[in-house]
């Protein structure tokens, strides 16, 4: 039999990687995750060196009123306690936790940043998993609430999210002040990726404190579209186009805002299952097409991704 | 000693030797403090400040060592008496290093005597950390604009007073140090901690205003105890701070100046000093001195809302004010002079917000009046160019829009504006126009001016006044774009604004070659650099040149390369045929070969018919775009159709055969130019359109009929 050579793509560039979490070593309390490293496409490391592998990140929130019964009923009453909610997680197997800080929202609950500060001590002292904290989406309340939190979490390396262009400027802040990572977040658009981490660094982010979010489209909902600006910001990091040299974190919770995920229609089968697949989907996507993290909301669906995940790596 | 400005400005090398001087006189002074508090305390005497993480701050961050006890600061001192043996600048700013130690150490001392040593007094000397931590990231992250350090005494107490309401309106921090305490004071105005303005009081205690700003570093930017260099780094970048000194200068002031400096603080000064650029400017005229240390630090106040009496917003953009609605007419229909001009002007000329109208106001017309109108804008700022002007003065029409009940079309000297009969009725005057503009300029431009003025004028005779200025400029920006060949610049501009969705496309803008969208020529481009430094536009320095024909460069193939990730190695601005530009998909027009290879048609994207090439402009336009090179097609704006650069390696504007008559009717003017200025009068009736053919046969028989100038060509392709 011939043999038939494998092509091989050589790639001169290498994304950098991000510590999460801080260990006492590190003046923390937690466990200590290294995220990005890849020196290849994903899943193939014969072309290069892939050092970590993906980390699956589980949702939590501080107010679970809206959310969807199938992932409740997973939970039960821990989703009352963001602590037990994020204990739950790393019990079935999550590697670390995002936590958001949707209370604070001006127009609902309008928690204020010492009370969303103490929901983030709480869930540090539940779990050493490493956290991603995001506020609630409110520009302005966002910059108070993330900076309570960065202060009361000081060395523990939390990922805050988010800062996006025209909107950085105060979570950056907050980063710095205690040197936790950011998320830098844009819409869909490489060039839009590049020129947030540009304008972070430029303001005095390092850039192995960054971890962009280039927004992750459920299926359904534009996710070739995700797939192909995700491909070809981790194909130009390879190529060597250092701004996009930083790992990448994609959201995959959005797949259960799709009303074909999640409506009851008898011909559609069992809303559960078909939500808990929507998002294994479009998670399996994400990292075919270069994630570095995923955040879920389902742990049904994180069986089916980890699975999927271990195949991917020849089961390593 | 103390300098005045009697005689000429006084130099930096006086500066400098008052700085050593002031240097010295605060080590001493630190000697002899240190010396009596370790007869007193002996050296476990404890020494800090109340209310710190920092310990002696001063110290903590720029000297590095660690200040618990009397017996620590010994060799503090030491190293900064040492600092004392240099010369000039490098030595001056030594000085003041020392002379900020020093008076830590000095005013440090004084808290290890008594607990509260100011507690009675009008100075708050130390600021404790709550108040930072109360300030918070709002001080880093631009939320507050600035910290105003006040330094000195003030020749003018009542513009001192002015000054300091301006800095409160525009929510900056103030810390005060000197006789400017006792001035405001005297004039009722509120200091404190809570208050956003600090007395911090006189001599050494001006380090509390440095030990404030060191804090914030080190709490704000994680900056270690001694990093000197990222400590440094993040005062010059993030804490937007500045001195406004007022008065004579002594030597303590002198070298609290370099302390600043050595801050990355630029100080203003009222006196005439040599000064360093950018880092000690001279500005004698109190009014101004804030404007000067703003654009120093590039400190832009979040424009308020736009002040007008009327809804304003992009939702009024396409109103129309109908002649039965018009309270007021000018230009246009109303055939009265009009016209408006934007200039960029020198820093002395520009006063920022001032809104002058000249002549009758709009309450002095009766409803259904017509008036002349010129609307003159003046701007500066540091990174203003004559070439932005007319990017900038664009955007005129597009603001008055935004107003409800305004109505503007045309630009420079053919402009049309309309008023309503319900703006009117709701407040709306003259100065509103100018409002408008001043705030809205430096929201869009707050990158490139820093200050606009704008004047109104309705009276003819003044009109007639500044119209030879207004012509004159207009002619002189006409040549300007005549000039603008792409030869006589060095660089090209790139467009990434639809990489989103075409991946690997890449618009080249030439000054005579504007984007395929024709949104974007190549003084926009210029331009967007500026606004957005990171943005979709960035430079591309042209470098050799490969092929002067087909428009080929190495430093464009260079960018093409790099920017499409090694899918298109070369690129021929001026080729259809080989290498060509490729497209997004947002072409204004596509250019396309016929059949027989001897012509090209043009197809504008509102066109929905067929065309001599068999396809319509949808078919075209998905098979051409996606950032591919396709020889024989190119997506172009409509200008570059009468661009000297007009695929010029292939024979160029007379290749055109065939364009839709719409097209062919909304450029007549400009095509019949183009023509003549190639000797080929009456060209533009020999393109066929839609009403003569829509096939290849009939084009080529047109063609023939009308002896076409395309078909004395050779062949596109060979």
């Amino acid at each position: 039999m011939v043999e038939v050579p494998i092509s091989k793509d050589k790639w001169g560039g290498k994304v950098g990687a991000v510590e999460l979490g801080a260990d006492a070593a590190s003046g923390g309390t937690r466990d200590q995750l290294e995220v990005g490293g890849q020196g290849c496409m994903p899943f193939l490391e014969f072309e290069g060196c892939a050092l970590n592998r993906p980390l699956i990140a589980g949702e939590v929130l501080d107010d679970a009123s809206e959310l969807h019964h199938a992932v409740k009923a997973q939970f039960g009453d821990a989703v009352k306690d963001p602590a037990l909610w994020a204990k739950a997680w790393i019990d079935k197997g999550a590697d670390l936790i995002c936590l958001r800080l949707v209370s604070t929202n001006p127009e609902e609950r309008d928690a204020t940043p010492e009370e969303a500060a103490a929901t983030v001590k709480k869930v540090l002292e539940a779990t050493k998993a490493p956290l991603i904290v995001y506020g609630c989406g409110q520009e302005e309340k966002d910059a108070k609430v993330l900076e309570a939190v960065s202060n009361i979490s000081a060395r523990e390396r939390l990922l805050l999210g988010q800062a996006e262009e025209g909107a950085y400027k105060s979570t950056a802040a907050a980063a710095m002040a205690n040197e936790h990572a950011i998320i830098a977040f844009s819409n869909l658009d490489i060039n839009l990726a590049k020129q947030i981490v540009i304008l972070l660094t430029d303001y005095g982010v390092k850039k192995d404190n960054i971890i962009i979010d280039p927004l992750m489209a459920p299926l359904g909902m534009g996710l070739e579209y995700s797939y192909s600006v995700n491909e070809r910001i981790r194909l130009a990091a390879l190529a060597g186009d250092t701004m996009l040299q930083v790992p990448m974190l994609c959201d995959c919770t959005e797949a259960w805002k799709c009303r074909e995920a999640t409506d009851e229609n008898p011909t559609w089968g069992d809303a559960t299952v078909r939500g808990t697949w929507w998002e294994a989907t479009t998670a399996i996507a994400a990292l075919l097409s270069g994630a570095d993290i995923l955040i879920l909301r389902s742990p049904a669906a994180m069986y089916v991704v980890r699975e999927a995940l271990d195949g991917l790596r020849g089961g390593n | 000693m103390v300098m005045k400005a009697d005689d000429g400005p006084i130099k930096n090398a006086t500066l400098c030797e008052l700085a050593l001087r002031g240097g010295e006189i605060a080590c001493k002074l630190a000697r002899k403090s240190l010396e009596g508090a370790l007869a007193r305390h002996g050296e476990a005497g404890t020494v800090e400040y109340p209310d710190t993480a920092y310990e002696l701050p001063v110290v903590f961050g720029w000297d590095g060592a660690e200040v618990r006890t009397l017996s620590d600061l010994g060799p503090v001192l030491a190293r900064a008496d040492g600092k004392l043996d240099g010369a000039g600048l490098d030595g001056a700013l030594a000085a003041g290093d020392a002379l900020m130690v020093s008076a830590e150490i000095i005013e440090a001392l004084k808290y290890a005597e008594v607990p509260r040593p100011y507690e009675g007094t009008d100075y708050c000397g130390f600021i404790p950390d709550r108040v930072l931590r109360s300030l918070g990231l709002a001080l880093v992250d631009d939320t507050i604009p600035g910290v105003a350090v006040l330094l000195g005494q003030a020749a003018d107490v009542d513009s001192l007073v002015r000054l300091v309401r301006d800095l409160q309106a525009k929510g900056l921090l103030i810390i005060a140090a000197g006789g400017v305490i006792e001035q405001l004071k005297g004039k009722g105005v509120r200091m404190g901690l809570d208050l956003m303005l600090y007395p911090v009081g006189h001599g050494t205690q001006v380090v509390h205003a440095l030990n404030f700003a060191v804090r914030a570093a080190l709490s704000f930017g994680a900056v270690q105890r001694g990093d000197r260099d990222r400590l440094q780094a993040f005062l010059a970048k993030r804490l937007k701070a500045f001195v406004l000194h007022f008065g004579p200068i002594d030597e303590i002031t002198a070298g609290a100046a370099f302390a600043a400096l050595l801050h990355g603080i630029p100080i203003v000064t009222d006196q005439d000093v040599e000064g360093v650029p950018d880092k000690l400017v001279s500005q004698p005229e109190p009014s101004r001195m804030l404007q000067t240390a703003f654009e120093l630090r590039d400190i832009k106040v979040k424009a308020s809302k736009v002040d007008v009496p009327v809804a304003f917003g992009p939702a009024f953009e396409g109103e129309t004010v109908r002649r039965p609605e018009t309270y007021i007419e000018a230009g246009g229909a109303a055939k009265t002079m009009a016209y408006e001009l934007l200039r960029a002007r020198g820093e002395d000329d520009v006063e920022d917000g001032r809104i002058t109208v000249v002549g009758k106001d709009l309450d002095e017309f009766p409803e259904g009046s017509v008036t002349p109108i010129a609307v003159l804008v003046d701007v500066f700022g540091k990174k203003m160019l004559e070439d932005f002007e007319t990017v900038l003065e664009r955007r005129i029409h597009l603001y008055l829009n935004f107003a409800e009940g305004l109505w503007h079309t045309g630009q420079r000297n053919i402009i049309w504006i309309r008023i309503s009969k319900n703006a009117f009725r709701s407040g709306f005057r003259f100065h509103h126009i100018g409002e408008i503009l001043v705030t809205k300029m430096k929201e869009e431009f707050g990158n490139i001016v820093s200050r606009v003025q704008v004047t109104i004028i309705t009276d003819a005779q003044e009109m007639r006044r500044h119209l030879p200025e207004a012509l004159e400029v207009y002619a002189k920006r006409d040549h300007r774009l005549e000039d603008l060949t792409d030869e006589a610049v060095d660089t090209y501009y790139s467009c990434l604004m639809c990489q989103s969705f075409a991946p690997d496309h890449v618009c080249v803008i030439t000054p005579e070659r504007l984007g395929l969208c024709g949104a974007i020529n190549w003084l926009d481009a210029r331009t967007g650099k500026e606004i957005v430094p990171s943005g979709p536009n960035q430079p591309i320095p042209k470098r050799a040149t490969i092929d002067l024909a087909k428009g080929q460069w190495e430093g464009v193939n260079a960018t093409i390369l790099e920017l499409t990730r090694g899918k298109i190695e070369r690129f021929n601005a001026y080729s259809l045929m080989e290498d060509p530009m490729t497209s997004c998909g947002c072409f204004e027009c596509i250019v396309a070969m016929t059949a027989d290879v001897q012509a090209v048609i043009v197809v504008n994207r509102e066109h929905q018919g067929m065309t001599p090439v068999g396809m319509k402009f949808s078919t075209l336009a998905g098979s051409i775009g996606g950032g591919r090179q396709t020889p024989g097609f190119i997506g172009v704006g409509r200008k570059y159709l009468t661009s000297k650069k007009f695929i010029s390696a292939e024979g160029g504007f007379l290749r055109i055969a065939w364009m839709p008559k719409e097209l062919k009717e909304a450029m007549r003017k400009e095509l019949e130019r183009r023509a003549e200025e190639l000797g080929e009068k009456g060209f533009v009736d020999k393109i066929a359109d839609e009403t003569i053919t829509t096939d290849a046969q009939g084009l080529m028989d047109w063609m023939v009929k009308v002896d076409h100038p395309a078909l004395r060509m050779p062949p596109l392709l060979s």
